[in-house]
């Protein structure tokens, strides 16, 4: 599932750890989930969009045949 | 000896988790992908496990004389080392800056897991001609790993 995590983090200035930090996962998952490399649960989708003051389709992009 | 490699293996086991959890809970390591990377881990080594019991029932049905003990050591052993094997592979294969690919990593984890099956029963039954039953299985998976790390190369 593609995502504008990068992009939003760069907006408010955030970096990895930050993030990772607010949403209460490891730097890690954020590298991962930035790309694309694994799909967040719907919870922790809800934190990341909470985080940047987005909706969850306004952050993470689904496309027909996604996993 | 036998219950010193017993139940010190199970300690040492029980403190690696207890201080690797601690380590990782630290750094919220211990999230959802944590999760996910470890119950795959452990689904992958059912399919290891499942492997190293045909072998086992294979070579009974042969006639090789294999005790309980020694038989279910195995079985711990494949379960547990291909668990391990296969929890570091996802998190390799997840992780930005792996040096491996995870096709290279897959293919060593293989030929190390037929390696480690084909060594015990080896071992067991005193016959090494067991591990030549190996040999076709790890030059696949050494051929496989060449390949898989030239097109690696050639695509950088």
């Amino acid at each position: 599932m593609n995502n504008h995590i990068r992009d939003l983090r760069a907006q408010h200035s955030m970096t990895q750890e930050q993030l990772a930090e607010a949403v209460g996962v490891s730097r890690q998952s954020v590298i991962a989930i930035e790309t694309q490399k694994y799909n967040p649960s719907l919870e922790l989708a809800y934190k990341i969009a909470k985080a940047f003051h987005k909706t969850i389709e306004e952050v993470f992009i689904f496309e027909e045949g996604d996993k | 000896m036998v219950y010193l490699g017993l139940y010190g293996g199970m300690v040492l086991g029980f403190l690696g988790w207890y201080f690797g959890r601690r380590a990782a809970s630290k750094k919220r390591g211990l999230d959802e992908m944590y999760r996910f990377i470890w119950g795959k881990a452990r689904s992958a080594s059912w399919y290891f496990t499942m492997a190293a019991i045909y072998v086992l029932l294979i070579l009974s049905i042969s006639g090789v004389q294999i005790s309980l003990i020694p038989a279910l050591s195995i079985l711990l052993l494949v379960h547990v080392g291909s668990w391990a094997i296969a929890g570091a592979y996802y998190s390799t294969k997840m992780s930005e800056n792996g040096t491996k690919s995870p096709s290279v990593l897959l293919s060593l984890m293989i030929g190390i897991v037929v390696l480690m099956i084909f060594g015990i029963v080896s071992a067991i039954t005193g016959n090494w001609k067991f591990l030549l039953f190996s040999l076709p299985p790890v030059f696949m998976t050494t051929m496989s790993t060449m390949f898989a790390g030239r097109k690696r190369e050639n695509r950088v």
